[in-house]
């Protein structure tokens, strides 16, 4: 879409850079131990495995809600442990988080809520405007724009979810079962944004429990076993991606 | 950045910050202008009570106007003594009039004579050589310089005046504790707001900001209410303390700083508002990553 046109300028340093991360609620048992791995700008991974294995767990390191029990998370090279709070919202402005619950505001227009990213980045009003408004009309939700998110079904909330996690054209893109809630077609809609992203070269997760989903895309997957993860190959052929 | 808080109108906690300001303005206004017309009452009673001695002579009334005819030339006498005049009986039994009707009782009451002293500069020294004149003309006489009453009434009335600054301080120390109140309240309503702010990379000085000027906006609007409603109590105020006598009431007179202290109340209750809702919601932010 004519929105993304600039490709993501290259990091510095690769935007996911793990070493020995480990982390825990509390006293509760271990969820992640010992991990190690780096994601490259333009990568892009499906995050797999059995519920309660620590899917949710590994992206709130990412967004920086949790900070690791043991290791070094580092986002765009810098360690977030040691990062300023000022430093860790310029990160976060760099990451597009789709969440399960979608977590929108219910007071705010389904514009105003996909333009919140923009605005407290700074950005001018006018392009503010135009962005939004072709984003929500590229997830099909022209007419709505004015609709607080108590007026909209599951599937369009999560459409103004991945439009606000998008819309600044972030370097890194979390989203947590970003199309649990839509139909077959507009999941592959809402699946080629991530897919264009990618592509500009941004680095996207998608967690995922939707096996057809995961074996229609050529990506390859990080695996979340008993606290581990293992980076297995995708289970599409190639030739998908060009579909 | 444009405010992702609702509007004050959607919110209940806008409305109960602005309305408990307007009751504590209200009550702050009360209490200055307690504190401001009593100072200036008492300035007004020591203006025109200090420097004057009333001299009595008690007895029966022939020998007590011999008495201050002498005690008036002996007083005369002294350096220091701006005027001294007898005040007439028939002067003293009208004063009586209000209190106790015109009745032929006033006639026969057996009143003291008087004699009204005027100091130039009043200080102990004068005061002493008075006593001594007027007592080695009069022994019989009572010399009331009127600082005893007077000192009784200035500690009574710097009680009134500590009791009310007491007030305006407790007003403002429940106003501070109503925003702290309010301003934890709306953090609970507005989680989901706060995290979301985070989340997308807000600062924490933008957030408490969004929290902060709300906050003030409200003071100010429910200072605004009280000092509105304020006005007509204070006019009603003035217009009771016009009827009471000139001679027990002098009129009211607030000094610019009592206006100026009016003035401060809203402001006072906004920067207290503003400082209490950042710190409060600072402290939150500082609780997530």
């Amino acid at each position: 879409m004519a929105l993304f046109r600039t490709k993501t300028k290259e990091p510095d340093a690769d935007p996911i850079q793990l070493e020995g991360v480990a982390f825990q609620y509390g006293n509760s048992p271990t969820i992640l131990s010992d991990l190690t791995l780096s994601l490259p700008a333009g990568s892009f991974h499906f995050l797999t495995g059995a519920s309660g294995a620590g899917k949710t767990s590994l992206l709130s390191l990412l967004y920086l809600t949790n900070l690791p029990t043991g290791g070094q998370v580092r986002l765009f090279g810098q360690d977030v442990a040691k990062a300023s709070r000022n430093r860790r919202a310029q990160i976060r402005r760099n990451l597009g988080v789709v969440f399960q619950d979608f977590r929108l505001l219910d007071h705010l227009s389904a514009f105003d809520n996909v333009a919140l990213p923009l605005r407290v980045a700074g950005v001018a009003e006018d392009t503010v405007q135009a962005n939004v408004s072709e984003l929500l009309r590229w997830v099909g939700l022209e007419g709505l724009f004015d609709a607080p998110p108590e007026v909209l079904s599951g599937g369009q909330k999560q459409r103004v979810a991945i439009a606000r996690a998008v819309v600044g054209q972030p370097k890194l893109i979390l989203a947590d079962e970003p199309t649990g809630n839509v139909d077959d077609a507009i999941a592959e809609r809402l699946m080629q944004l991530f897919v264009e992203l990618h592509k500009l070269g941004t680095c996207v997760i998608v967690a995922t429990h939707n096996e057809r989903l995961v074996e229609r895309y050529p990506f390859p997957r990080l695996h979340i076993e008993r606290g581990a993860v293992s980076v297995l190959p995708a289970k599409a052929r190639p030739a998908t991606e060009e579909a | 950045m444009r405010s992702a808080l609702p509007s004050p109108r959607q919110s209940t906690m806008g409305h109960f910050i602005a309305g408990i300001v307007a009751v504590l303005v209200f009550i702050s206004g009360i209490a200055l202008t307690a504190a401001g017309s009593i100072g200036g009452l008492l300035n007004t009673w020591n203006a025109s009570v200090t420097g004057t001695l009333t001299v009595q002579i008690p007895g029966p009334a022939a020998d007590a106007d011999k008495a201050v005819t002498s005690a008036l030339h002996a007083v005369q006498a002294i350096d220091g003594v701006k005027q001294a005049h007898i005040v007439p009986r028939k002067e003293a039994q009208e004063l009586l009039k209000p209190w106790l009707g015109d009745t032929q009782l006033i006639a026969d009451l057996p009143l003291p004579a008087l004699l009204d002293v005027e100091l130039t500069a009043p200080s102990a020294q004068s005061i002493d050589r008075v006593t001594a004149a007027v007592k080695a003309a009069a022994p019989a006489a009572l010399i009331d310089d009127h600082r005893v009453w007077l000192n009784r009434i200035a500690e009574f009335a710097s009680a009134l005046s500590y009791i009310a600054f007491a007030l305006i301080g407790l007003s403002l120390a429940a106003l501070t504790l109503t925003v702290i109140f309010a301003t934890r309240a709306s953090l609970t309503e507005y989680t989901s707001v706060i995290e979301v702010l985070h989340l997308v990379g807000a600062r924490d000085s933008t957030i408490a900001s969004q929290f902060s000027w709300r906050a003030v906006r409200q003071a100010l609007w429910g200072g605004l209410i009280g000092l509105i409603v304020f006005g007509p109590a204070l006019l009603g105020l003035s217009w009771f303390a016009k009827r009471i006598d000139p001679g027990i009431l002098p009129p009211l007179t607030l000094p610019l700083a009592y206006w100026i202290g009016l003035a401060t109340l809203p402001i006072a209750a906004a920067v207290i508002a503003y400082g209490v809702a950042r710190a409060t919601v600072g402290r939150v932010l500082r609780a997530m990553v």
